[in-house]
C-alpha cells in the first residue's frame, strides 16, 4: 500500500464513521420518540411483555451515548493519525 | 390508559412502528462502523501505530454496540406486538401477513442470517484455496471467482434492502485502489455486518487448524 493508498483509505474510514455517526444519531432519535410515547401510553400495565418492552428499551436507552462516543473516536483517532502522516 | 382499546391498540402499533424502524436505521449505523474497520484494517496490515490500534477497536466496538441497540428495539418492538395481542387479540399479525413491511427483528435476523451464509461460503472458498496453496492472494482470487454465486444467492433473501444502505458513499473516488477485499463489499451490501470480514478470516483460519467445522467456538 503507498502512502497514497493509505491515506485514500483513512479518509474513507472517516466518511465511514462520520455517516456512521450521523444515522446512529437518527436512529437515537427515532427510538426516545417512541420510547418517550410508549411510556405515555403503558406508564399504569403490570403486563409482562410491557414490562419486557421497557427493559429492553431501558437497555437500548443505556447504549447510545457508549455507542455514540466510539464512532466519534473512530473518526478522531483515524483523523489524528492521517495529520501524523503529514 | 387510553379511552378505548381501539385507540390504544393504534397508539401502540405506532410505536411499535417506529421502534422497527429505528432498529433499521441502527443496523445501518452498524454497516458504517464496518466499512471504516474494513478500511482500517486494510491500512493496518502496514502499521501498528497506536493511534491507528485505537482506532480500529473504536469502530469494532461502534459496529458491536449498533447491532446490540438494534436487536434490543426490535425485542421492545416484539413485545409490544405481543401486549397489543394481550389486549385484542389478532390485532397485530406479528409476520405472516405482514410482508410488506419487515419487523425490525426480522431485519436483524436476515442480516445475522446473511452473515453466517457469508460465512459459510468463505470458508468453503478459503479452505478450497488452502487445498492447493497456503497464499492469501490465491485465497482472495477463489473467493473473487465465486463471489457471483454468493452474490445470486444472497439476492433471493427476499429482504426488503433497508439494510443494505451501504451505497451512498458521497466523496469516495471511484477510482479508488484494491482497498477492500473485493469479498467484503458484497458481504456489506448484503448487510451482512454482524461479523467482520477479519473475523470470519481468523475464525475460518483457526477452525481450519484444529480440523474442526462444525462447531462454534
Amino acid at each position: 500500500m503507498s502512502i497514497g493508498e493509505v491515506k485514500v483509505a483513512l479518509r474513507a474510514a472517516i466518511e465511514a464513521a462520520q455517516r456512521g455517526e450521523e444515522v446512529f444519531d437518527r436512529a437515537s432519535a427515532e427510538a426516545r420518540a417512541a420510547t418517550a410515547a410508549a411510556d405515555a401510553i403503558l406508564n399504569d400495565s403490570r403486563d409482562e411483555d410491557v414490562s419486557a418492552a421497557h427493559q429492553a428499551l431501558i437497555a437500548a436507552g443505556a447504549e447510545v451515548e457508549p455507542t455514540r462516543r466510539r464512532f466519534v473516536n473512530t473518526a478522531k483517532h483515524t483523523a489524528r493519525y492521517l495529520k501524523q502522516l503529514g | 390508559m387510553s379511552s378505548s382499546i381501539g385507540e390504544l391498540v393504534a397508539q401502540l402499533l405506532a410505536v411499535r412502528g417506529k421502534l422497527d424502524a429505528a432498529a433499521v436505521t441502527a443496523l445501518r449505523a452498524q454497516t458504517d462502523a464496518e466499512q471504516a474497520l474494513t478500511h482500517l484494517t486494510a491500512v493496518r496490515k502496514g502499521s501498528d501505530d497506536r493511534l491507528l490500534r485505537a482506532a480500529a477497536t473504536d469502530a469494532e466496538v461502534a459496529r458491536d454496540k449498533a447491532g446490540r441497540y438494534a436487536r434490543l428495539l426490535a425485542v421492545a418492538a416484539r413485545h409490544i406486538t405481543a401486549y397489543v395481542n394481550t389486549i385484542a387479540p389478532g390485532a397485530a399479525s406479528s409476520e405472516a401477513g405482514d410482508a410488506t413491511v419487515p419487523s425490525g427483528e426480522r431485519l436483524v435476523e436476515e442480516a445475522e442470517a446473511r452473515s453466517r451464509k457469508a460465512e459459510a461460503f468463505l470458508r468453503r472458498h478459503v479452505r478450497k484455496a488452502d487445498d492447493s496453496e497456503d497464499t492469501l492472494k490465491q485465497t482472495e482470487q477463489a473467493v473473487t471467482t465465486g463471489l457471483r454465486e454468493l452474490q445470486k444467492s444472497l439476492k433471493g433473501g427476499g429482504s426488503s434492502g433497508s439494510t443494505a444502505s451501504t451505497s451512498t458513499n458521497p466523496g469516495t473516488p471511484v477510482d479508488r485502489p484494491q482497498l477492500e477485499h473485493p469479498a467484503t463489499s458484497v458481504i456489506m451490501a448484503a448487510g451482512a455486518v454482524v461479523v467482520g470480514l477479519r473475523g470470519v478470516w481468523n475464525m475460518v483460519k483457526k477452525r481450519r487448524e484444529r480440523k474442526r467445522f462444525d462447531d462454534q467456538p
